[in-house]
Formats: C-alpha cells, structure tokens, sequence
C-alpha cells in the first residue's frame, strides 16, 4: 500500500514535470529569445497620454563626484572605482552592478544613463537532483564580459527578390509607402533570459524570484533529461540570478550585445 | 424394481450448482482489478523512467551572493585610498561637461542635460532595428541606433539628404547612379540636422506621427519645436549618449 502510494506520487510528479512544460520560466532554464506580441500600433504613437504614462526619467547622476571624495577605506570598492576608470576610457556603455545597492545601472564614461532596481540577486550552481558539489563563488570586483547578447536576437530581414529599375517618386504608379512598415507588430523582448558570458557564466535575468521548491527542482531535472535523450543539452554553466521588474527586464535586453561588460561592485559606497 | 436414487446424491447437486452459477461473476469481476493493476504497473514504469530521467538531468540550486570581495585585494587601507582618488580623477576626466545628450531607444526619449540638470525631454523616433538585403549581392544594413557615446560633429540648417543605395533598395528599386538628381532629398530631415558621424543624424521628420516608435533607419528623428530646440541649445562637439 505504501509503495503504491509512493509510486502515485512520482506518477503524479512526472505528469506535473510534463504538464509544466512550456508555462514555467523557471529561472534557471535557458530560454531562447521569443519574438511576441506588438508593443503599439502605429496610430495610437506620439499621443500626449503616453508621455504621461512613463515613469519619470532617472534623475542626472555623476557615478564619481568631482566634489571632495569621502575616504575609501574599503579595498573592495577601491578596486572598483579603478576597474570603472578602466572601463570609462572607452565611449562603449557598460553596467554597473551594485549588489549592496540593489541596482544596475546603464553607464557610459562613468555617467549614470539608467538605473534598474535588483529586487534579487542569487547564485544558482547546477548538481544533480539528490547530490550537491562545490559551489565557487563568482569573483568580485570584476568586470565581465558578454559572450552571446540576447540582444542580438533574431531580426525582421526585408529582402526584395528583386529590384525593378529605378523610376522617380512622380512617376510612380502607386504612392510611395511611408518610411518604415506602419503595419507590422513590433517585437516585445521576453522577460526572462540568460546572458552567457565569457568567463564561463552566466546572468539570468528573472521577472520573480527562482522556484527550487524540490517539486520544481525535480520538475526541471525531468525537462533537463527529457532534453538530453534528445540530444539537446542545455548550458548547465553557474548564473547569477537579476531578478527585476517585467518592465525593466524588456528595457535592458537590447542593451546586453556581445562584448558589453559588466562591471560587478563589491563593498558599500563610503 | 425402482432404482433408488443415492441418498448423498442431493446434497452434492446443490453443493455443485451454486459453484457452477458464481463462476461467470467472478471472471467480469477481475477485470478492474486488472486494469488497476495495469494502471499501478504504468505509473511505476513512469515514476522510474521519471526518476532516471530527473537523475540524468540535475537541477539548479539557489545559494547567496557574496557579500565581500571574493578577489585578494590586501588590507592596506592607504593603498586602497590612493587607488581610490586616481581612479575617481580619471573616472572625473573622463564625464561630460556642459551640455549633453541622452537617447533611450527603448522608450524613444532623447533628454538635453546642462551641468547636470535636466534641461528638455522629447519623444523621438530611433532605429527599427530591421535587416535589409540587397538581392543583387547580398550586402546588407541593420537599421539599429548606435549604442554608446557620440559627438555632434556637425550642424545643418535646411539639409539635404544625400540618399544611399538602401532607401531605394527597401522601395524595390534599383539605386540610381552616384551624383544623380535623385540620390538628394531637401524635405525629410526637416528645418535642422545636428550629425553625429557614420551618417547618424538627429533631424527632423515628415513622419510626426510616427514619434515614439522604433521606424527609423539608425537616425533619430524629433518634432519640430524640440528639433530648434536641440538645434539652438547643443552645441558643435556635445556629446550624445545612445542606450
């Protein structure tokens, strides 16, 4: 009776391990960059209520003051301040990851352009289900570097099958269109994705804290082996998790290209 | 001479017949035990083929984010002090001053800033992002605003544009020859252009409607009134920073 009552339950397990397929996101999966719905027709643009519907803009910011400087006793942010002058010589943005802050900021020559508040930050390391193994810590201060950007996802390619010779606008038959296609969606970018860097790990970037309740964790392993009899063997590389808004997480996926870096602080602003 | 019928004989014929009659029940009568016995046995091949499945897999697991360095960066609290003050010099060396520009291409937003302070928001227009291809030799553009920092490096009242090969290529049409008539435009960029390099421009655009959207091909377009603004108040080397 009781191994019956076992064997329901991993029944049930595995058929909620199926069932939760495609609706979880959970996390810690790499998940390939969807193309989705439209943000907004072309019509309803340019309307004075969308300006008033954005949040206000992130207020001017200088990352270090001209003005006297306290003492940095601290080692850690000292060392951090010379990775970003490091970083600021050059015209190219880089983020800013704060961890005693909670937040990431958008930087370019050590001008703050956006922030994005971290409402999590956490490091999953891959085991398998019932065993554990050494969890290293990532290194900090340290600036990392994008691999593979999620942001340089899949693109709307126009590709004439040919080219009729060239008429002037007048003569013309038909109106010329109006720049750019008014008709087609423009893509959302997902809320939940991984950035694979070059040091061997990876940011997932999360709209809500990771799931590894044992139901879950068991859930993904099954998924993970179902994948693998497959032939598909997803990146099993340790992540830092960013867990930030829904909203936050679609203004940033453009911004992580190849070669971004990531500038990870350690230690408290003084 | 009557033969006698044996005195057991009834008691055996009723001890028979009921077994005989019970028989047929019975056997309807397995049949869900054996679908649940199937039923249990699939569930147990499931559960192990689960099992080995979730074995094979493995799974993440969630541990804090350091809180300290991780690095060997010394105890030396003057040392840490020096490295701090000539980094900030450099950081401090390497910041804008006076005027600058900041271009959301996610929000569509461009902000003018002096000394810090937040002179002007405008909605504008920035690249769609699309990927055209010629079909005669496969080259190709990607109309994405560039990322990063930029100069005005020059700025024109009433400009023309000088069309490249893709504006006629994206209407299906072979480009006309170079120096043509045709390859100039002295209506879409508007009353000012302020250009940034590489044929990146901020200007103007016949398309007001279209503000706040990613149309462009790379460009950043604005409305009238915050194209003169932009155009009188930033000047000739400002930097622009595009995210």
């Amino acid at each position: 009776m009781r191994a019956s009552t076992s064997i329901s339950l991993a029944a049930v397990l595995l058929l909620a391990a199926i069932g939760a397929g495609g609706q979880e996101a959970p996390a810690v999966e790499p998940i390939s960059p969807p193309i989705e719905a439209p943000i907004l027709k072309p019509e309803s643009a340019g309307r004075l209520e969308i300006r008033i519907e954005e949040p206000p803009p992130a207020p001017p910011r200088r990352a270090a003051p001209r003005a006297p400087a306290p003492p940095v006793s601290d080692p850690g942010r000292a060392r951090t301040l010379d990775l970003e002058a490091g970083l600021a010589k050059s015209p190219a943005l880089y983020f800013f990851l704060d961890p005693a802050a909670s937040v990431l900021e958008v930087r370019s020559r050590g001008l703050v352009l956006d922030r994005v508040p971290v409402l999590g930050l956490h490091v999953l390391h891959h085991h398998s289900l019932f065993g554990s193994g050494p969890t290293p810590a990532p290194e900090l201060p340290a600036v990392w570097k994008v691999k593979d950007g999620p942001g340089d996802y899949a693109r709307e390619v126009i590709a004439p099958d040919a080219l009729r010779p060239y008429e002037p606008e007048e003569k013309r038959d038909a109106a010329p269109e109006a720049d750019g296609d008014q008709d087609k969606p423009i893509p959302t970018p997902p809320t939940v994705y991984q950035v694979p860097l070059t040091n061997g790990w990876a940011l997932a970037i999360l709209d809500r804290e990771p799931r590894t309740s044992f139901p879950r964790r068991y859930a993904q392993a099954v998924r993970a082996g179902w994948r693998g009899v497959f032939g598909q063997h997803p990146s099993r590389s340790p992540l830092v998790a960013l867990v930030v808004s829904a909203d936050d997480a679609r203004r940033i996926h453009h911004i992580f290209r190849s070669d971004i870096a990531v500038l990870v602080a350690s230690g408290s602003e003084p | 001479m009557a033969i006698q019928e044996p005195r057991s004989a009834r008691p055996y014929q009723s001890y028979v017949s009921p077994q005989v009659y019970v028989a047929p029940a019975s056997a309807w009568s397995r049949w869900p035990r054996r679908l649940l016995v199937g039923l249990v046995g699939l569930a147990a091949l499931a559960a192990a083929a689960s099992l080995l499945l979730a074995l094979v897999g493995g799974a993440y697991r969630v541990s804090a984010f350091p809180a300290a360095p991780t690095a060997d960066l010394g105890r030396d609290a003057a040392q840490a002090q020096r490295l701090a003050d000539r980094a900030r010099n450099r950081i401090a060396a390497a910041q804008p001053r006076g005027t600058w520009v900041v271009v959301d291409t996610y929000r569509n937003r461009l902000r003018v800033y002096r000394d810090g302070g937040l002179l002007r928001e405008a909605l504008c227009s920035t690249g769609s992002g699309i990927v055209l291809r010629d079909p005669r030799d496969g080259r190709q553009w990607v109309f994405d605003s560039p990322a990063g920092e930029r100069r005005v490096q020059r700025k024109v009242k009433d400009p023309i544009w000088a069309k490249p090969d893709w504006a006629f290529i994206e209407e299906g049409y072979q480009p006309p020859p170079a120096g043509s008539r045709d390859r100039y435009d002295d209506f879409s960029l508007g009353k000012y252009g302020l250009y940034m390099g590489d044929g990146y421009i901020i200007h103007g655009t016949i398309f007001q409607t279209l503000l706040g959207q990613r149309v462009t091909h790379g460009c950043i377009r604005l409305g009238d009134d915050d194209l003169e603004f932009v155009y009188r108040e930033v000047p000739l080397g400002a930097r622009v920073y595009l995210y």
